[in-house]
């Protein structure tokens, strides 16, 4: 098998050196096109209007790509950025591809025209991309459609209305386009300067480089028969600066969307991992419940340990999150029976006093889990007191009260958690709780209010 | 028609103690076989007469899930009453389509597990017709969801599915590369690949049909 091993594809990072170069280049290129430019004319005498034409529509290339990766920048870097892409396409798409099309002598004056409006409308939607807070509920998609719309009319009036004076050389209109542009492209480096905005500066370079290009032909629409090829290569350079420029942020927005992707990947394995083991835990977990369950079943449920330990059983089963008791109505004096029965074999005295017949609808395994918290918050603050347990009826509901002989109630005390859950519990079952020191001021007692179960809920079990 | 014979096949001794001990007290011929690979169970308990089997379908590392007795079992008149601990419904809904009677969670009452058991030998419907075609229905479409989805990891090529798997065990793209020892830029067009070939837009989209496809069956 072969090893070769690429360098990693790093240049998207902006160095300073790789930036110096590239503007090296860029300068070398720019100086020589300035200056030796009208030498590529005579290098190719014959072709000199196929070369024309092949770099125009490589300029409108370079300038439609633009327009698309200035849509690919993320909406959250800059929104001067991305607007671009709307004179971007416009020249791109319309005015560069218009230029090459050589158009008989009588539609003259409605191509001058429209150049002119065409370029003017240009600039206008650099200037719109350039301040953001201009917004006025326009998408670039429809920005284009406009200008194209608007240059076409112009050319349409144009060519209608009789046109007077066709001046020989640049006129007004042409030498305004061209003021225009550097205008426009000295805003964008001194904007992007200020803003700190490298791309938008960098933008502002490749417009004054077009801006050149067309003082070097000083004419909106190129005549194809003396085609200028330094004019269009300057506008090619001038395009690629914008294109590269724009290309930075986007791929370095792609690349950290994939990197991102990856550790997301990554994160979600991880969770996925976390998530498989707890499941299998909480299966193991069910099964050992499950199988200690069966073994009171077998030892026999007659025994008071016994049923305290099915229901401290069945109570993990609630915590494993499954609600097991659908039974709808509880009956509270098996269900305090052997919660005391379990309590007392840990060794709290407990007495319990249990009026007859009474029931409620909040289930079993929410209801022990209270009366639990509440005896083992006796057990730990009070401990050797005196636990005394009583319920019986209220109206139609149940009341049950948990009280000790111990130091009383703090409200201070480190007894938070567990009654919040209690409070939680009881509230999810439309029961409440209160708790505070006895009238004597010794001892905590607690007072739970429970819905009862009525009449027909009751015989309908 | 009520059998006599009760089955249990679990790997958690406490509950198939508790079980046999339990059903034996009930009156019935209750066992169990050592959990092993599913012919030497199916060998295990051929000399006994058919009746009810309590299968638990996860049997532990390495042995085959308890749902690949069920059509062997069915078959040599066995019926089947799957007890489970697992919250894995597609597991369930294939043991269920496969042919077992009925299900019962582990997470019940020892109480209910045995009322269950008693039913299902005595022939009782311990599943309602309509929580069976519930559970055959997603069967099926998580089935179809399956083939779907492995038919499309299909077309890739054999590096390419490793790569994918590594990006699914959130292996980044420079580490698999390095793992393979071929430049970062090999595996980024193999990525893209991938995503021609499984019709994703994202990796995200690519890892989380993988993911899908190991979704116990």
């Amino acid at each position: 098998m072969h090893h070769f091993v690429l360098p990693r594809a790093r240049w998207v990072v902006v160095r300073p050196r790789a930036v110096f170069a590239e503007s090296g280049v860029f300068a070398v290129a720019l100086v020589l096109l300035w200056w030796q430019g009208d030498r590529l004319d005579h290098m190719w005498q014959t072709a000199a209007g196929e070369v024309f034409t092949l770099l125009a529509l490589v300029s409108a290339c370079v300038a439609t790509a633009a327009a698309i990766v200035a849509r690919m920048i993320p909406r959250s870097m800059d929104e001067t950025d991305r607007r671009l892409a709307g004179p971007l396409a416009f020249y791109g798409v319309i005015m560069i591809p218009a230029s090459v099309f050589d158009l008989p002598n009588r539609l003259e004056p409605a191509v001058a025209v429209g150049g002119f409006v065409a370029s003017s409308l240009f600039l206008v939607l650099m200037i719109w991309a350039l301040c953001p807070e201009l917004y006025l509920g326009l998408r670039w998609p429809t920005a284009v459609v406009l200008a194209v719309l608007v240059t076409v009319v112009a050319g349409v009036v144009a060519h209608v209305v009789p046109f007077s004076g066709n001046e020989e050389g640049p006129t007004l209109a042409t030498i305004a386009v061209v003021v225009g542009w550097f205008i426009v492209a000295a805003a964008f480096v001194v904007v992007g300067g200020k803003r700190h905005q490298s791309v938008t500066w960098r933008v502002g370079f490749g417009l004054t480089v077009v801006a050149l290009a067309h003082v070097d032909n000083l004419a909106l629409r190129p005549e194809l028969s003396q085609p200028d090829l330094d004019f269009a290569a300057l506008r090619l350079l001038g395009l690629l600066l914008v294109l590269t420029a724009l290309a930075r942020p986007a791929l370095r927005a792609m690349r950290e969307a994939r990197d991102h992707a990856e550790l997301l990947i990554a994160a979600e394995h991880r969770a996925r991992q976390l998530a498989s083991e707890v499941a299998e835990r909480n299966h193991e977990i069910r099964n050992l419940v499950s199988g200690l369950s069966g073994v009171t079943h077998v030892l026999g449920e007659r025994t008071p340990l016994g049923s305290a330990v099915q229901a401290e059983l069945e109570r993990v089963r609630y915590l494993l999150g499954h609600a097991a008791s659908q039974d709808g109505v509880v009956h509270l004096e098996p269900l305090l029976t052997r919660l005391v029965a379990l309590h007392r074999a840990r060794g709290t005295a407990i007495e319990l006093q249990v009026a007859e017949g009474l029931r409620t609808v909040m289930p079993a395994a929410e209801l022990a889990q209270v009366v639990t918290n509440l005896l083992v918050n006796c057990e730990r603050h009070a401990a050797g007191a005196l636990v005394r347990i009583r319920a019986g009826a209220h109206g139609d509901g149940v009341w049950i009260e948990v009280s000790d002989d111990g130091p009383g109630y703090t409200p201070n005390g480190h007894r938070g958690i567990g009654l919040r859950v209690c409070t939680r519990l009881l509230a999810e079952y439309g029961g409440t709780l209160g708790i505070g020191s006895d009238d004597s001021g010794r001892g905590c007692v607690a007072l739970l209010h429970l819905p009862g179960a009525t009449g027909w809920a009751a015989e309908a079990v | 028609m009520a059998a006599r014979t009760v089955l249990v096949v679990d790997d958690h001794t406490l509950i198939r103690t508790t079980l046999v001990m339990a059903l034996r007290s009930q009156g019935f011929d209750a066992f169990h076989v050592p959990v092993a690979r599913t012919a030497d169970i199916l060998t295990d308990i051929s000399g006994y007469e058919p009746g009810l089997a309590l299968l638990d379908l996860y049997l532990g590392e390495g042995v085959e899930s308890g749902a690949e007795l069920v059509v062997p079992l069915v078959s040599m008149g066995w019926s089947v009453l799957i007890v489970t601990g697992s919250r894995d419904r597609y597991a369930l809904a294939r043991a269920v389509a496969l042919g077992a009677a009925g299900w019962v969670s582990k997470t019940e009452s020892f109480e209910r597990l045995l009322a269950v058991t008693v039913d299902a030998a005595a022939g009782r419907e311990v599943l309602s017709q309509a929580a069976r075609s519930e559970l055959v229905t997603l069967y099926r479409r998580l089935r179809a969801r399956h083939d779907e989805i492995e038919k499309r990891l299909a077309r890739l090529s054999t590096r390419e599915r490793q790569v994918l798997d590594r990006l699914a065990a959130g292996v980044q793209a420079a580490a698999v590369a390095e793992e393979f020892g071929i430049s970062l830029a090999t595996v980024r067009a193999q990525i893209r690949s991938v995503l021609t070939k499984l019709d994703v837009g994202t990796q995200l989209a690519a890892v989380a049909l993988v993911n899908e496809a190991r979704t116990p069956s």
